[in-house]
């Protein structure tokens, strides 16, 4: 919270009454009972639109008996308050206190002391636009709150059973905005004007919805339909109760239900009932990755998982996200097996309408929660394409007339032990604005997977929802047309745009294609890992020197290799990779990617073990001895095999090794089943010391070794030993005794290797970014490592450490005009 | 012959040249207008408007399963005619050889372009022969420039691709690039697999003179099928919408291509060609297309959408779109890396 000097932004003066600051003549006029009469006007920034500050600092002001004026300007808040100054003191202490949502207080110019002076009381004014050279704070989505909910279950409420149910505190904003700044106008609901009861509570100073925006009820509020099958009947004048019953008929029947919600379209089905959700997994074409589950209340989720106060606090929060969580022992019979299969957490999330919440509450049991669309596609949110969803998609569709603006997936999260990992930045998260050096007006494209994109202008950056990968077109087409929206809202025409350096990467070939054909748009190519880098430089804080950590997947490197495993080491400005590990083939490229199982046979071929040994140990009930064979055959030829030194494939190679995890069913997959069974081996390590059973495996030493200017990470001693040491399971989850601690050392293995990155080179500080990061029992160990070092782990709360922070960082790039 | 071995005379254009020309090329290929043995041939009987086209062959090893170098010059040269429309009529045929090369292996070449040369109707009319020392040429490279006739009011172009035409292929694909490939770096496939090297013009002329309104062809080299659909799109301005399902690809091919990593669709064909033409004319079409060995697997695979039919900006000048078996679409792209060096 700062006071600032007098900002440069373009203002309209509300008063008429005002005339411009006078000379001063240095007599503070007092007022009737002789105490110093203060006029001010002052600019609110940061979160301040849609959380019913206007009204709030009405009544402080009219307790306190202030003068002035409140309202919404472009993205920022304008008030001008007279009055003691005692108490104009005691208004700026109190907005000060919000500190949650305002940024910044600029006192913006103090007024002259007779100013306002005709102002009787204090006044809500229209809002009105503001056109400034930056980007503008959106106002956030925000999940139900405990009130709403509370009179949506009353009986005796006027908007009991209400679906649209919303207050100043909550309910939908970025998701049906049309314009700046937040008004009724501006948004979907502009072509549903309030009924007469509803403006006498928007005017009444008492009610708790004075001067909400979105204030309406079933008279006057968005009209609930439902689309079914053809057999089921449902008529046009169907009650909202009608309609709830029949979606509930249908989802305890084992049937898909598909719930226009607050930023898109969701199925929903019982995760009790196996049948349904494999019925769900076969439309949705998602065979394994884990399903989301809304449960109906935060004691359910305390039923399925661990839930910390930190994950509570996230819970039922207003982003009101998709928390994972570690699974606890009762939760595998609570849930069909097909729910997250093979995984140590489950995602849940509590209500974010007044709809989910009558839905999953009338079952009283946790719904599998997803967003609708095939698998890879964008979420489906327009009522015509809901429409042709029944039938493909789900059963029975609830869907009503307000329109969504910006659609958005539910955004996800993992909490560990109080720290924040953001996976996936979608509803609640993607108005947020950074900081970021001024330069050109500049868009930063992202990378193929997990795309998004991120604007800048005017020393201010966003960065949009999450899209998906960028190969389906269906997916291009829905990033285009948001990025007009994007722009529309933001006043946004870029004259700089930002790639990857992937030369195959479908967003760099767009783009360089537009930089082309649009004048004068330059063209700026950021190498993957240091946008990873950049992306943690703006959001978090990190101090002159550090080293940065920057594990993932792959990532196109300046050596044409893909990269993976990078320590830069950042000081005062200057950015030098200074470590990776010793690189391996990729035997048969993408396939490669797909088939952990190569991996294991390239770093074997890599570490000098023997075919023959390889064939033996190797093979597997899911890969064949001739199958090793000829990839082996690739590696001894050196045919399509692209060389690699990324995190994510050591991962993968060991996958294999410990588990037979023969495909990355999707992006992860295989890392995750190794995670889940080392965890399994940190929870068996105590049980097997008191056993005295000992247990411990022989550790994962990665070397260091100097190569010219870099330090590189020498993992062929311990993959060998690895290699003769292991034995063989094909469950994460019921693996022997000494494959989890084989797991588990790994991770360790890896943990002390960062560590000793961090020592090697005298940091105290380690910023961590790349997918890799997002495993939980690696940031455990990070944590338990650092904390004795004196070494601070940082990572963003709200950016995603995989490629979906990519388009921040890419955005960040320093301008070199 | 007195030398076994290819030498830098050879190439010097005196006697060695000659010599090595009558004893071995025009014994191979020679008629009455190569046997004038004139800087330059003159073309008589041309009755039709002309289609010209030039190639170069450098494809590693020279001999490979299913064909050599020789008869990939002839074919890919006539096939570069065919998809034009027009039938191939003359040939020239330029020879780089690598000092050492063993006549032996020249010979057999020789004899193999006289076949095909045969087969094709087409007279090899003029040529040129040179000689680099030893490791400036991987063996041999050939060089070829062909005319041919065009019976057709229009050659078949890009610029006749309408909305609603047809996309068909005439054969299953990825065979020459893999076998050159496995044979080349000795990888044991489950089954042998040999070149698809085939003649097209006998094929699109059948179409032709059985009222086929064809209104483009293109063979599939370098960058197969993928490559060529890329290029056609962009050339033409249109969408096309392929169907992943209906693309003929052989078992041998599919696996090979899962083994090695590489995409069947940018794969190179020396037999095979996409045709464009009415949606109507389908069924005819491939009735006649696969009287023919080289037509036996061809297929309908996809249809032309017509202009900006997908609004994306990822997608300016028409774009090539690739429908899975679940109908879900994905946009194919430009595979950057070069997958397979010197198949062709």
């Amino acid at each position: 919270m700062q006071i600032n000097e007098p900002c440069q932004n373009e203002r309209q003066h509300k008063d008429s009454e005002q005339s411009e600051p006078q000379k001063s003549d240095n007599m503070m006029p007092t007022d009737i009972s002789g105490v110093a009469s203060v006029a001010q006007h002052l600019i609110l920034r940061g979160e301040v639109q849609g959380i019913g500050l206007r009204p709030r600092v009405k009544r402080w002001a009219d307790e306190l008996g202030l003068r002035g004026w409140i309202c919404n300007q472009g993205d920022q808040v304008a008030l001008q308050v007279a009055g003691p100054a005692p108490a104009v003191q005691q208004l700026q202490d109190q907005l000060r206190a919000l500190a949650c949502a305002v940024d910044i207080i600029e006192l913006d110019h103090d007024l002259a002391p007779g100013a306002l002076s005709a102002q009787s009381g204090f006044a809500i004014l229209p809002g009105e636009p503001l056109h400034v050279d930056r980007l503008y704070q959106v106002p956030a989505d925000r999940g139900i709150c405990e009130t709403c909910l509370l009179e949506f279950h009353d009986p005796a409420d006027r908007r009991y059973h209400y679906p649209f149910i919303s207050c100043n505190d909550c309910g939908p904003r970025f998701s049906i905005l049309t314009a700046l700044p937040f008004a009724r106008a501006n948004t979907a609901y502009a072509r549903l004007p309030p009924c007469r009861k509803c403006q006498e509570d928007f005017a009444d100073p008492a009610n708790r919805r004075f001067h909400s925006e979105l204030i309406s009820c079933e008279v006057c509020g968005p009209r609930l339909s439902g689309v079914g099958l053809a057999d089921i009947g449902v008529s046009a004048d169907a009650t909202p109760d009608d309609l709830i019953r029949r979606a509930l008929a249908c989802l305890n029947g084992g049937g898909i239900v598909g719930l226009k919600s607050l930023s898109g379209m969701q199925l929903l089905a019982r995760a009790d009932n196996e049948s349904a959700v494999r019925r769900l997994r076969e439309r949705k074409q998602r065979p394994c990755k884990p399903l989301a589950l809304l449960v109906p209340s935060l004691a359910w989720a305390q039923r399925l998982a661990q839930v910390s106060e930190a994950a509570a606090q996230w819970l039922t929060s207003p982003q009101r996200p998709i928390v994972l969580l570690p699974k606890t022992k009762a939760a595998d019979t609570q849930l069909a097996p097909s729910v997250a299969p093979d995984v140590p957490d489950l995602g849940l999330m509590l209500p974010v309408t007044a709809l989910q919440s009558w839905l999953v509450e009338s079952v009283d049991a946790p719904l599998v929660c997803t967003s609708a669309n095939v698998s890879d596609e964008p979420i489906l949110f327009a009522n015509a394409d809901l429409e042709t969803a029944v039938g493909t998609l789900c059963d029975f569709a609830l869907l009503h007339d307000l329109e969504i603006e910006f659609p958005q997936d539910d955004s996800v999260l993992m909490e560990n032990q109080g720290r924040t990992t953001l996976l996936r930045r979608a509803r609640g998260f993607c108005h947020t604005a950074f900081p970021v050096p001024p330069g050109e007006t500049t868009l930063a494209v992202g990378g193929d997977l997990k795309n998004t994109f991120a604007l800048a202008r005017g020393g201010v950056a966003v960065l949009g929802p999450h899209l998906g990968d960028l190969e389906s077109v269906k997916t291009l087409q829905r990033r285009d047309w948001l990025l007009d929206q994007f722009s529309a809202l933001q006043d946004f025409t870029p004259r700089r745009i930002c790639v990857d350096a992937h030369p195959g990467y479908i967003s760099r070939q767009q783009a360089q294609r537009l930089s082309q054909q649009t004048e004068p748009l330059g063209l700026q190519v950021v190498q993957h890992h240091r946008a990873h880098l950049l992306a943690n430089h703006v959001a978090c804080p990190l101090p002159s020197r550090y080293l940065a950590l920057m594990w993932d997947g792959n990532g196109y490197g300046d050596d044409c290799t893909l990269w993976g495993s990078e320590a830069f080491l950042v000081d005062a400005g200057k950015i030098t990779r200074v470590a990776a590990l010793a690189p391996f083939p990729l035997p048969g490229g993408v396939q490669a990617l797909l088939q952990p199982w190569r991996l294991a046979l390239s770093l074997s071929f890599a570490a000098g073990i023997s075919r023959a040994d390889v064939l033996q140990r190797l093979v597997s009930n899911t890969v064949t001895e001739s199958q090793l064979a000829a990839v082996w055959q690739l590696l001894e030829k050196n045919l399509n095999c692209p060389i690699s030194c990324a995190m994510g494939r050591l991962f993968d190679a060991m996958s294999y090794l410990l588990l037979g995890t023969e495909r990355n069913e999707y992006e992860g997959h295989a890392p995750v089943q190794l995670q889940y069974c080392a965890q399994r081996g940190l929870e068996d390590s105590t049980a097997l010391q008191r056993d005295g059973q000992g247990g411990h495996a022989a550790p994962f030493a990665i070397q260091l070794r100097t190569e010219g200017d870099l330090l590189v990470g020498d993992w062929q001693p311990a993959w060998r030993d690895f290699f003769y040491g292991a034995s063989f399971s094909v469950s994460a989850q019921n693996a022997p005794a000494s494959v989890k601690q084989q797991a588990l050392a790994f991770h360790r293995g890896v943990a002390d290797w960062a560590l000793a990155l961090a020592h090697r080179f005298n940091v105290d500080h380690l910023s961590l970014s790349g997918g890799c990061f997002q495993n939980r029992l690696l940031q455990s160990l990070l944590l338990e490592r650092a904390e004795p070092m004196a070494v601070h782990l940082m990572w963003p709360a709200t950016v995603p450490l995989n490629d979906g922070g990519l388009a921040l960082g890419q955005v960040a790039f320093p301008d070199p005009a | 012959m007195k030398d076994a071995r290819i030498l830098l005379t050879h190439g010097s254009g005196g006697e060695s040249t000659r010599d090595l020309i009558r004893q071995l090329f025009l014994p191979g290929y020679g008629n009455s207008q190569l046997n004038l043995l004139t800087d330059g041939a003159v073309l008589t009987n041309v009755t039709a408007q002309q289609v010209f086209t030039s190639d170069s062959y450098v494809v590693n090893p020279p001999f490979f399963p299913g064909g050599d170098i020789g008869a990939l010059a002839v074919i890919g040269t006539c096939n570069d005619l065919a998809v034009m429309g027009a039938v191939p009529r003359w040939l020239s045929l330029s020879f780089i050889l690598e000092e050492s090369l063993p006549i032996e292996r020249l010979e057999k070449i020789v004899q193999s372009i006289q076949r095909t040369a045969a087969e094709a109707g087409i007279t090899i009319v003029t040529g040129d022969t040179k000689v680099v020392e030893r490791g400036k040429a991987d063996r041999l490279f050939i060089n070829t420039a062909g005319i041919g006739e065009l019976h057709i009011p229009q050659a078949l172009t890009p610029a006749r691709i309408q909305a609603g035409d047809a996309i068909l292929v005439s054969n299953d694909i990825g065979r020459h690039g893999i076998a050159v490939l496995a044979s080349r770096e000795g990888i044991n496939l489950e089954v042998d697999l040999l070149s698809d090297m085939a003649l097209l013009h006998p094929l699109i002329q059948a179409l032709l003179n059985q009222g086929i309104d064809l209104h483009c062809a293109r063979d599939l080299t370098r960058g197969g099928l993928g490559g060529a659909l890329l290029e056609l799109a962009d050339q033409c301005g249109q969408d096309f919408r392929l169907q992943e399902t209906r693309v003929p690809v052989s078992e041998t091919v599919q696996a090979a291509c899962e083994l090695l990593g590489f995409d069947p669709l940018f794969i190179a064909n020396e037999g095979c060609c996409a045709l464009f033409l009415p949606e109507a004319q389908v069924a005819d079409a491939l009735a006649i297309l696969r009287e023919f060995s080289a037509g036996r697997w061809s297929a309908q695979i996809g249809t032309v959408l017509g202009n900006g039919t997908v609004k994306s900006a990822a997608v300016k000048n028409g774009g090539v779109f690739l429908e899975n078996a679940y109908g879900v679409e994905r946009l194919l792209a430009w595979h950057t890396v070069d997958q397979l060096p010197r198949i062709c």
